[in-house]
């Protein structure tokens, strides 16, 4: 019984927003080596619920990368085929 | 006055004269706009993260700089038009500052730049120059 619930809910700890906690962390869109952490290696922006950004934060976090992007300080996706 | 930033991105096999050529030019549009030029940091030839018009190398220039809220339009029409910078953005910073005070604070920031980038308590975030960036992996895509 108590396996059945535990594989129905899973323990899920509550991720903090890292911007959040320390204020002194500040988004830029020209610092790709932060940037790198929101995106995956294919290089899509990670949502939410996954790196546990509050909704300001992540909001400015897309922007920035979008940015970035836009200036090729990081990719848009990458491309295997040559 | 306003402040904006505007980096873009030169062609990099122009050499040295020609680079500075170019950077000179717009420094002097922005002033001639009654802009007031903060800072120009050169981040130097680096790999981008996706080709552009076959580059996939390209020298950095950000300016950063205040002025009346027209100044970007004319600015942003000449790095349009010219052939040796083949990317541009311009992003405003903020709506109402006094540049003098801009520039004190650059001077400040010159003195001591080791102790304050060093206080915080995350090193591998805080202490990231943008005069160093890491070396990117190429994504190649034909274009």
């Amino acid at each position: 019984m108590m396996d059945k619930g535990r594989r129905k809910m899973p323990y899920h700890r509550r991720k903090v927003c890292r911007y959040c906690a320390d204020g002194s962390l500040v988004i830029d869109y020209k610092d790709p080596r932060t940037l790198r952490l929101f995106t995956t290696e294919r290089g899509k922006i990670i949502p939410r619920r996954i790196s546990g950004n509050c909704a300001k934060h992540q909001r400015m976090i897309t922007v920035a990368i979008k940015r970035a992007r836009n200036i090729t300080l990081l990719p848009y996706t990458t491309a295997t085929v040559k | 006055m306003r402040n904006y930033e505007t980096i873009f991105v030169v062609n990099p096999t122009l050499g040295e004269e020609n680079f500075k050529e170019v950077l000179n030019k717009y420094s002097a549009l922005v002033e001639r706009q009654k802009g007031i030029l903060v800072r120009i940091e050169e981040w130097g030839v680096q790999r981008l993260a996706h080709a552009v018009k076959r580059f996939d190398k390209g020298a950095f220039v950000l300016m950063n700089y205040c002025g009346p809220s027209g100044i970007t339009s004319d600015l942003e029409r000449e790095l349009k038009l010219d052939d040796r910078v083949f990317r541009f953005q311009t992003v405003k910073i903020a709506e109402d500052v006094d540049p003098q005070e801009l520039i004190q604070k650059e001077k400040d920031k010159k003195k001591e730049p080791v102790v304050a980038q060093e206080a915080p308590p995350q090193p591998e975030v805080a202490v990231q120059d943008q005069g160093n960036l890491p070396e990117k992996e190429v994504s190649d895509h034909d274009g």
